[in-house]
């Protein structure tokens, strides 16, 4: 029997330093030029870049029993979850969510990475596989999604790579008849996929619904009280998490740092809504001329650590002279709107404050000071017109006697603060249709929290004829080393009013005991833990940050050619298959070259292929000891034996080899052999059903 | 005791599978006729008979002691490859007085010098002439122990003796006793102080034996068995010399089919295009193991060579002369593997 196979597969190195196949390394490589041409410079592209390259370096592998796996592969999942913590930077470009599509991508990198490092027992295919269906479903996300130059470049490479990969697997495929069973599991499993993915994107608003309900931590607080139009509720809905939010270098300047301000009030709502602002582009208004002959100015540097939305405050005390936009260059304002800043840069996003100091400038007017022009100081005098004639008459009770504004605004704060107390839950009257209402004028008075002090402060100033605003913010007070952190529970609501001849003023009415500092139990040992782990990882984006963007890419550049390259080294000096035989084996007599064929064709039959590379007769004991194995227990796999022949047949299959053997190679082909051969075959067909 | 080695060109009669074969006598006919043909039968007898006497001495390794008949009726040598004490010299002299031959032992050490292992001549005042000393190799199964601790240049006094059976000392050449066997043993396990085999020296090994631990079921009987005194010295010899020279003339007479042949040579050359290998099998091993396979046919009953005897023999025959290149052996590469996975590659004839 004449047989030319060229060897497709190399060999299988042995277990310890095995190494991935150069085309899966190769692919992966491509994959991941893709995806940095998508994702940027993220640091952890580096990591399993290097990762990647060092495992053909270095001998140590990880076994498969061994712990390191799954720690390694945890810690991993650790690291891609705070890397991703934030928003992307531009969110709504491409499909889906670029944040789980960057997730999604690196878990795969990680997971190739672990690969890499893993100890094959001789087994290079499952390799090849995981290889290459990550870097092929990075491909095609990424891709999917951008149209680039890039991905014209890299896509025929990848597709060659990934198919060279798979040809190893020629052979496997078409000795595999008899393991149907896992094609059909494959094929099951697609199915199911198909249904649940299916299944996920027909039920996706409950779900994410659902999703919500589960992380109260920031996003419905956010959404209604930070950024979109506080709404007096029954609940403090600004109240949070202990998760960090700011963190300040050289806090100077008053604790409330406020984040916007509310001119209009009608029950129990303030506006303008976030979306109702005039946000206008900024240019060189935040750093005036002026903020820098101010004398022996502070200047903080506050760094934003997370990213609820993504239309991000910035926040900065009333009295800031100029902030330093860092790194932003989408930031907008609405000045004439009582001065919000946002800017979409991701966290750890650094900006700087400069505030002016407070002995030599008392109440200075900075950027955040309104210019009072008529039709502002209409709107920060505006009330609704069923409630004026109580709160006027309240008011003028509170300040008889005063006669300065500044005088007014203390005995309204003082009022408020003395005869009323603090409470995280306000028990609201529906009698009442308006919530401030209800809070000044229960008898007896109710506890409620900032925002209804707040409230009812502006509005009873305004009674006064002092124009006044609400202001929502954090309130800053704890210290940590050198730096201040302000968490999501210091969230507050506090006025603006704004007194003649002084200019607008912070006036907190809140009680001492309300205020976010009264409660000040410091963050969990947990949450001071992921603190640090930020902290670090803020650093190291710093440090790459500042290798500036052409460096970062040459680096890149370097490890992607390298990567390459050392694939094309390892294919070049891949071991050489055998090459075509130097001859053909000498061939059997005709008659038994047909009753060989007809033997094998009758156990193929059964489902029960011989090999190329053994014998019969080892293989027969093969298929007799897994039947055997099969029988004493269920479930026992011998390999590359994956029927169960009875033992009748068997046992006629060896008699027609022994038989086979001694006419084939001890040259007894006689009449009698040919004969017991022929009734040898008889009985092996005769057992096929 | 010298024979005079003959290549039979015909081949013996042979049996048709199913014939009854002729009735065999229970206890095989030692020593009768040195040159009578055997039959396949008689052989395995033969054969069987000198296993099962090994067997009460080394319990439990039936493999280990085929395979040292194997390569004794191939005409080749031993290398015993094991930690000390599990039986190795027990093993050589059960087998030398199972033939009823002469057994002794050289124990290599670094200062060990070549005429102390082929023998050299003495002055003899009384006459004035010289004498030879026969050194130890002249015996039947020599037991070269710890062959790895002494010199290359003693080790090298070896090759002649091993290749052709022969000793050239000042210039004369002796021949020696047949069968001549050389079981020669070293420890993998420690290296202090030793000199590794050269590969010239290696390759004239048929086959590297692993005995391995017995099991400890083995283990017990071997306790109890030399409780009054070690079974060695009860051990009575089956056969003579002369019948196992007899046994190794017609172990050329098996027939090795030309399909059969070139399996050997395709095993061979996949081991010479092997990148990973300094240096491949040689036409020596080729020869060794179409010798052995022979052999094996013969213990096991048969008057010609299976695939499956070369299959079976590869491992132990070729891996030790396989020479590994830097990268490979640091990389953790097994010469057995590499001849595994040439077994894996190669398809068989059929």
């Amino acid at each position: 029997m004449t047989s030319s196979q060229p060897a497709a597969s190399p060999a299988a190195a042995p277990p310890d330093t095995a190494r991935m196949p150069w085309p899966v390394t190769a692919a992966a490589f491509l994959a991941m030029a893709g995806y940095y041409s998508v994702a940027g410079p993220a640091p952890l592209l580096f990591v399993f870049a290097v990762g990647v390259v060092a495992s053909y370096f270095f001998r140590g592998r990880i076994g498969d029993d061994s712990v390191l796996r799954v720690w390694g592969r945890f810690g991993l999942l650790i690291l891609i979850l705070l890397f991703n913590a934030e928003e992307p930077r531009y969110v709504g470009e491409g499909l889906g969510n670029v944040r789980s599509r960057n997730i999604f991508g690196q878990v795969y990198l990680a997971e190739f990475m672990i690969e890499c490092w893993r100890s094959r027992p001789n087994d290079p295919t499952r390799a090849r596989l995981i290889g290459i269906t990550c870097a092929g479903l990075l491909f095609l996300v990424s891709s999917n999604t951008f149209e680039d130059r890039f991905f014209r470049l890299l896509t025929p490479p990848f597709i060659v790579f990934t198919a060279l990969s798979f040809y190893g697997w020629r052979d496997r495929i078409h000795n595999r008849a008899a393991d149907l069973f896992r094609w059909w599991v494959l094929a099951a499993t697609l199915v199911l996929g198909v249904g649940f993915y299916g299944g996920v994107v027909a039920n996706k608003t409950a779900l994410t619904e659902w999703g919500n309900r589960i992380i109260t931590d920031r996003l419905p607080m956010i959404e209604t009280g930070m950024m979109g139009q506080p709404v007096l509720g029954e609940l403090f809905n600004l109240r949070g998490s202990a998760e960090r939010v700011l963190r300040i270098e050289n806090f100077a300047g008053d604790a409330h740092l406020r984040g916007q301000a509310f001119d209009t009030y009608t029950q129990g709502r303030w506006s303008p809504g976030f979306m109702e602002r005039r946000f206008r582009g900024v240019s060189e208004e935040l750093t005036p001329a002026s903020a820098d002959r101010l004398l022996n100015s502070k200047d903080m540097r506050v760094t934003r650590m997370v990213n609820g939305t993504a239309n991000m405050l910035l926040y900065a005390p009333l009295q800031a002279a100029a902030i330093d936009r860092g790194n932003a260059d989408d930031m907008d304002w609405a000045p004439e709107d009582g001065g919000p800043i946002r800017s979409r840069v991701r966290a750890p996003y650094e900006y700087g404050v400069t505030v002016p100091p407070e002995d030599r400038y008392p109440h200075y007017q900075g950027l955040l000071a309104t210019p009072m022009t008529d039709e502002y100081r209409t709107k920060c005098l505006r009330l609704p017109e069923e409630i004026r004639p109580r709160l006027e008459a309240l008011a003028r009770k509170i300040t008889a006697g005063e006669t300065t504004d500044l005088g007014k605004v203390r005995a309204i704060v003082d009022y408020l603060m003395t005869w009323y107390t603090y409470s995280l839950s306000f028990h609201r009257d529906t009698r009442e249709p308006d919530p401030v209402m209800d809070f000044l004028f229960s008898e007896p008075h109710k506890g409620a929290h900032c925002e209804y002090f707040g409230s009812a402060c502006v509005l009873l100033l305004r009674a006064l004829n002092i124009p006044a605003r609400y202001v929502t913010g954090y309130y800053a007070h704890e210290t940590e080393g050198q730096y201040t952190v302000v968490r999501q529970k210091d969230a507050h609501a506090w006025v603006e009013a704004y007194v003649k001849g002084m200019g607008w003023i912070t006036a907190d009415a809140t009680p001492g005991d309300g205020r976010p500092d009264a409660d000040a139990v410091g963050a969990e040992w947990w949450r001071k833990l992921f603190e640090k782990v930020q902290d670090a990882i803020k650093f190291a984006t710093d440090w790459i940050g500042d290798l500036g963007q052409n460096n970062i890419n040459l680096i890149f550049g370097v490890l992607v050619v390298g990567g390459l390259a050392y694939a094309g080294v390892r294919y070049l000096r891949r071991p050489r298959p055998v090459g075509p035989p130097l001859f053909a084996y000498s061939s059997a007599d005709a008659r038994l070259s047909a009753l060989v064929a007809r033997f094998e064709a009758a156990f193929a039959k059964r489902g029960a292929r011989f090999p190329e590379h053994r014998t019969y007769a080892e293989h027969l004991a093969d298929l007799a000891a897994s039947g055997k194995q099969r029988g004493a227990e269920a479930g026992g796999d011998a390999p590359s034996t994956a029927v169960t022949l009875p033992p009748t047949l068997i046992e006629a299959g060896k008699r027609f080899i022994r038989y086979y053997d001694a006419a084939r190679f001890g040259g007894r082909l006689d009449e009698d052999t040919l004969a017991a051969l022929e009734t040898a075959l008889r009985e092996i067909e005769a057992e096929h059903p | 005791m010298t024979t005079t080695r003959s290549l039979r060109s015909d081949p013996p009669t042979i049996l048709p599978p199913g014939a009854t074969p002729p009735t065999e006598p229970h206890r095989p006919d030692i020593g009768s006729h040195p040159h009578r043909v055997l039959s396949v039968e008689e052989f395995a007898a033969r054969v069987q008979a000198i296993e099962t006497n090994l067997g009460r001495v080394i319990k439990g390794k039936p493999e280990g002691i085929r395979l040292l008949l194997n390569a004794l009726l191939a005409g080749g040598h031993t290398l015993l490859e094991d930690v000390p004490g599990t039986g190795k010299t027990t093993l050589a002299k059960a087998l030398a007085r199972s033939i009823d031959g002469h057994f002794k032992r050289i124990q290599f050490t670094p200062d060990l010098l070549p005429a102390d292992v082929t023998g050299s001549s003495f002055y003899n005042p009384r006459d004035g002439s010289f004498t030879f000393r026969e050194g130890p190799i002249f015996t039947n199964v020599l037991l070269a122990d710890e062959i790895n601790r002494t010199s290359p240049r003693t080790q090298s006094a070896l090759l002649e003796v091993m290749s052709e059976a022969q000793v050239t000392v000042e210039g004369q050449r002796r021949d020696l006793p047949m069968p001549f066997f050389v079981v020669a043993t070293q420890n993998p396990s420690d290296y202090h102080g030793t000199y590794p085999l050269p590969e010239a020296q290696l390759d004239r090994f048929a086959v590297r034996i692993t005995l391995g631990y017995p099991t400890l079921e083995d283990e017990m009987d071997i306790l109890y068995s030399q409780n009054d005194r070690h079974p060695l010295e009860d051990l009575e010899p089956v056969l003579t010399t002369a019948d196992v020279v007899t046994l190794m003339e017609q172990v050329r007479s098996v027939r090795v089919e030309r399909a059969v042949a070139e399996y050997i040579l395709r095993i061979v050359d996949a081991t010479r295009t092997d990148t990973r290998l300094r240096v491949g099998i040689s036409p020596r091993g080729s020869l060794t193991l179409y010798r052995m396979a022979q052999a094996r046919a013969r213990i096991e009953g048969r008057d010609y060579v299976k695939p499956d005897d070369i299959r079976g023999l590869a491992v132990a025959t070729l891996a030790h002369r396989l020479q590994l290149d830097t990268k490979s052996r640091y990389g953790g590469a097994l010469p057995q593997q590499i001849i595994e996975e040439a077994l894996e590659k190669t398809p068989v004839p059929r």
